[in-house]
């Protein structure tokens, strides 16, 4: 009998109707420009979540997309994870919300990650161990985020960044080549506090937060600090891409197109200047959905296939990197 | 590190003309926003190969402490 080998066979992304272009945004904070705004974020507009619309909500009709264009049915998923930072609850887990929303079999294993932008790689990892080692044969990996909750409305650095929405993606299992692997991952918790939110948890309950000055800063929110994190990623993820060329045992010329995390045009474009990737290789289109976390890598691949820029057969490297720090990088090859 | 290279790039990130940059330039407040510091952060990397703190870079008031921080990391 030939090994299973875990497959991406699909993805269908949703976001939430409330849009917020460049020119709410720069009329709100009177000396800002949309044109400016576009130059640096790479980003015209993002999806807002509606007052009481979750993450697993969003996550539940991005899956529906996919039972809809008939590409799955709720009865062959066999494992479900929701990858998110932006859960219903602190218990039960939201993948259980969501299990018996979709009506997914109770005999689904379903289980929630903790990651944000490097999460959908981490992701894929848990779905070819789960197909590899025969425990599963179709998952639903949903991905899913409302930074917009996190966010002060007053913080117009990170919310000219961040949009809230969700994809699903198909991981099936297939015989053949290896195409999802191998996978590079990495954590240096030691730059948590540069990208947090820190209230609202157990290490520091909500109602033990008190307000800050300026109130921007208050740990009800999220806090990044760029330059840092900036830093990281410079550092890190050509480092990655490296060792995962070698371990993939490929040359960067090998590799058909480059996927990584939609964080926001400046830094994206400082990474692929450093890894001399050529730009028709280099994915970038945030444009119209902004740094939605763990969902950027799914929709902008989404987007990239509509646009025919990654056909069968392409082989594409994915990388995912940010708050933890985390990251986690893999080659996937287009059934 | 070929220093007037270095300030050349580094005057177009400050958008100011590179005739009038010098080290002792005083760094305003709305030149030397967070952009800045990390478009800063990657003309480092690409003259040295090293990538420096952000938050180290950010705290610079003149051009001679950037380029400090730029040599000495």
């Amino acid at each position: 009998m030939t090994p299973k080998r875990a497959v991406l066979k699909a993805i269908r992304s949703y976001l939430p109707d409330k849009k917020e272009t460049n020119a709410d945004l720069a009329r709100e904070f009177g000396d800002w420009d949309v044109k400016k705004i576009f130059d640096k974020t790479g980003i015209s507009v993002r999806s807002i979540a509606a007052p009481g619309e979750c993450a697993s909500d969003m996550g539940a009709n991005a899956a529906q997309k996919l039972f809809q264009d008939g590409l799955l049915t709720p009865e062959q998923v066999d494992f479900l994870i929701f990858c998110t930072q932006s859960p219903d609850f602190f218990l039960p887990a939201s993948a259980c919300l969501i299990q018996a929303r979709l009506g997914l079999r109770t005999s689904c294993g379903a289980i929630d990650v903790n990651q944000g932008c490097s999460g959908y790689v981490y992701s894929l990892a848990l779905a070819k161990g789960l197909i590899e080692s025969g425990t599963a044969d179709n998952i639903l990996l949903i991905t899913g985020d409302t930074y917009s909750r996190y966010i002060h409305p007053a913080d117009r650095s990170v919310r000219t960044i961040f949009g809230d929405g969700a994809a699903a993606s198909w991981v099936g299992a297939d015989g053949g080549e290896e195409r999802i692997g191998p996978f590079i991952l990495g954590t240096d918790g030691s730059g948590a506090k540069h990208l947090i939110v820190e209230a609202g948890a157990t290490r520091m309950p909500a109602a033990e937060a008190g307000a800050a000055s300026p109130e921007t800063q208050s740990p009800k929110y999220l806090y990044m600090n760029g330059g840092e994190v900036f830093t990281f990623t410079l550092a890190e993820v050509p480092r990655m891409i490296g060792e995962l060329l070698l371990r993939a045992n490929i040359a960067m010329e090998q590799v058909d197109y480059f996927v990584f995390h939609q964080a926001n045009r400046f830094m994206l474009e400082q990474l692929r200047r450093k890894l001399r990737i050529p730009p028709e290789k280099f994915c970038m289109n945030l444009e119209s959905y902004g740094n939605t976390v763990s969902s950027t890598i799914p929709m902008a691949m989404e987007i990239a296939n509509a646009e025919g820029k990654i056909g069968p057969g392409a082989r594409i490297i994915v990388a995912g990197f940010g708050v933890g720090y985390s990251w986690a990088g893999t080659v996937l090859t287009i059934p | 590190m070929d220093e007037a290279a270095f300030l050349k790039q580094l005057a177009e990130i400050l958008q100011v003309s590179g005739e009038t940059i010098t080290a002792d330039r005083v760094l305003t407040e709305s030149e030397w926003d967070s952009v800045a510091v990390m478009s800063t952060i990657a003309l480092i990397d690409e003259y040295t190969g090293r990538t420096v703190s952000g938050s180290a870079l950010a705290r610079c008031g003149t051009v001679r402490e950037i380029l400090t921080v730029a040599i000495s990391g």
